[in-house]
């Protein structure tokens, strides 16, 4: 077999390849592929009665639970939080009630906070054309990326659609401007 | 590889290249429908079982975080949606896990798909081979509407989906080409064959016409059809034939003029020379009267003349038979008595000289004249070239008889022959000579440069015994001496005695 490259032996390889490619497969798996979009699933409660904290999941990402608020809606007075059209004054309890860490239900769908659980003095929060500064009374420096973010969605959020741009200011500096 | 090819003949390959061929084609366009329609069915189930999951999932509602119970509730409600098949149903949010199934936790989704549905803010799929089973894996993220995005709630679901459907299409679909092919490639048998007929039959019409060539036919053509490679040749052989068949006529035509012209030259010499053997009879009865020296002189003219009218009478017998003009006058006739009045007539009685061993009652059909000279040559041979006794002998042997010169009586009709030996006691005759003692004028001593003969004797003797059907052989005797054999077929004649 000096020759292997005969027309026969052409033909041969070919048929071959054509016989492998026919009986070689069925349904074969294939990668990843992504098609289309999420799906947009209804939340409740609305919009106007809720607070929206970001918490962790256990693998890290910052997943939003809402809490409902408003008296009318809540007789029993647990109520902290009146409708998100009542003023701005409001985001500061938002924020105290997410570092005051996932309720036991919360926790039980498997969700963490990163951040301290107290804080020791008052929050101010200044709002100006979409951008909030919120200053914190605690050092924002050793805040891990996660926390930060936790902070930054939650504000974003509070009265708002959590577009806003914020800036977490603490006693020992400022942190970079943020979306969530 | 050229000896595989040598021993499979022009036909099997023919029809065999053609089978390779349809076999090709077929199974090229087999497996590229196939892998178009197997993408076809698989996109289709795809598309519908991602589309409809995502329509069926949109239709949730949950509150932030989510609850086990209303969550598998959902679930279930969503597994009896499936479409195009049913699917089992998981849903994953933080650490709780929930499904329609036996177990909470799918084992085929991978996690690449997690890791995807987690980190991309769409739906995606993958197919999955496990266990043998191919499962389609659908996962798509919950999202909740914030203004004029949307967010994610941390929710994903997760669709598995037998594809054991579509397997069963896929598989249909091979083994319905497979089974399509095997009738294919019979039915691309028969213009296969037509197709190496066709260009066999020229081949054999070829094959036919060289060998009529060869057995002498040489007006022998070839009818040309078309204007193919195969036509061409057939063109070419027949160019070929018709130089051929005239290089052969000239050559013939130049034979025979040169035949002709030793014919009319002997003829031409005849009558001269009748003349002069009548001047040199009358010369020789007067030689006795002359002068000594003039008497040798006019014996020698007498002695030559009469050789040369001996050589012109050959050179004419030559003649007949090269123009084939001499003819076979058969008689039944007593072999032996024939033998004994040539030998008598020539006056070769001496018992010294003449050995003879002729049983009586042999009879044959043979021209006496033929076999006279066919004798009469070959004892005269002896005489003069070899050496005394001269023995010869007849018998008759049946064909396919043993060894020559064993000789067997028979009665038997037809398969029988007359066999002749003239045998002299001389020093026989060299090897080298052996193969050329028929040829005209060949001289078996170069030195002597003439001789008794004309040299045509054993010429015309082989010609004679050959118009009797018979061979005529010489060959050196176990004692030495030659020995000439002559075999005549005995056709219709009988032994009695």
């Amino acid at each position: 077999m000096k020759r292997p490259s005969t027309a026969v032996g052409r033909a041969v390889a070919a048929c071959v390849t054509a016989a492998a490619l026919l009986t070689g497969c069925g349904v074969q798996q294939t990668d990843v592929i992504e098609a289309g979009g999420p799906a947009t699933i209804g939340v409740f409660p609305a919009p106007e009665n809720r607070m929206v904290l970001f918490f962790l999941s256990p693998q890290g990402r910052p997943t939003p639970v809402m809490r409902r608020v408003g008296t009318n809606l809540d007789p029993k007075g647990g109520a902290d939080y009146p409708p998100a059209g009542a003023g701005p004054v409001d985001r500061g309890k938002v924020v105290a009630a997410l570092f005051a860490g996932p309720w036991a239900n919360e926790r039980e769908a498997g969700l963490h906070t990163e951040l301290p659980p107290q804080l020791n003095g008052p929050v101010g929060i200044t709002a100006t054309s979409g951008k909030l500064i919120l200053r914190l009374p605690l050092a924002v420096r050793p805040l891990k990326a996660a926390a930060v973010r936790q902070v930054v969605c939650t504000v974003a959020f509070a009265g708002g659609d959590g577009g806003a741009e914020v800036t977490i200011m603490g006693p020992d500096g400022t942190l970079p401007a943020a979306h969530c | 590889m050229s000896r595989w090819k040598a021993r499979i003949g022009l036909r099997t390959r023919l029809v065999l290249a053609f089978l390779l061929v349809a076999a090709v084609s077929a199974g090229t366009t087999a497996a590229l429908t196939y892998r178009k329609a197997r993408t076809t069915i698989l996109e289709q189930a795809q598309d519908t079982a991602v589309s409809s999951f995502r329509d069926r999932v949109q239709e949730l509602s949950t509150p932030l975080p989510v609850q086990r119970e209303p969550l598998q509730n959902q679930v279930l409600r969503l597994a009896g949606q499936g479409k195009p098949h049913p699917w089992v149903v998981f849903a994953e949010y933080g650490s709780l896990r929930v499904s329609s199934g036996a177990r909470p936790v799918s084992t085929v989704i991978t996690p690449e798909l997690r890791r995807a549905a987690l980190a991309n803010p769409g739906g995606s799929f993958q197919r999955v081979v496990k266990g043998g089973d191919p499962w389609l894996t659908i996962a798509v993220p919950a999202v909740f509407r914030a203004g004029k995005t949307t967010r994610p709630t941390g929710l994903v679901l997760y669709a598995v989906m037998p594809l054991i459907d579509e397997e069963a299409n896929v598989r249909a679909m091979v083994t319905a080409a497979r089974d399509g092919a095997v009738p294919g490639l019979a039915v691309a048998l028969v213009p296969a064959l037509l197709a190496a007929r066709s260009v066999l039959r020229p081949v054999r019409d070829l094959r036919k016409a060289a060998r009529s060539m060869g057995n002498g036919r040489l007006d022998t053509r070839i009818q040309v059809k078309g204007s193919d490679e195969l036509a061409d040749l057939a063109r070419t052989f027949n160019e070929s034939a018709v130089e051929l068949e005239g290089t052969v006529g000239e050559l013939r035509e130049a034979e025979a003029r040169a035949r002709r012209f030793a014919s009319d030259v002997s003829h031409e010499l005849r009558t001269p020379l009748a003349g002069m053997l009548a001047v040199t009879e009358v010369l020789d009865e007067d030689a006795a009267h002359l002068a000594p020296d003039t008497a040798a002189a006019v014996r020698l003219i007498s002695a030559e003349t009469g050789k040369l009218a001996v050589l012109v009478e050959d050179l004419m017998e030559i003649s007949r038979f090269d123009a084939r003009a001499a003819e076979l006058n058969p008689d039944e006739v007593d072999v032996a008595q024939t033998i004994r009045k040539t030998l008598t007539s020539r006056h070769w009685t001496d018992p010294a000289q003449l050995v003879t061993d002729l049983p009586d009652g042999i009879r044959a059909r043979l021209d006496p004249r033929r076999f006279d000279i066919v004798i009469a040559n070959l004892v005269g041979n002896a005489l003069r070239h070899g050496s005394a006794p001269v023995v010869v002998r007849l018998r008759t042997e049946t064909y396919g008889d043993g060894a020559p010169g064993t000789p067997r009586a028979t009665g038997v009709n037809g398969a029988a022959r007359l066999v002749t030996e003239v045998a002299d006691s001389g020093p026989g005759i060299p090897e080298d000579v052996l193969p050329h003692i028929f040829e005209r004028f060949y001289k078996a001593d170069a030195a002597r440069t003439r001789s008794a003969g004309s040299g045509l004797g054993l010429a015309i003797t082989l010609e004679n015994v050959r118009l009797h059907g018979g061979t005529v052989r010489a060959a050196n005797g176990p004692r030495g001496g030659a020995v000439f054999t002559v075999e005549i077929p005995l056709m219709g004649g009988e032994t009695t005695g």
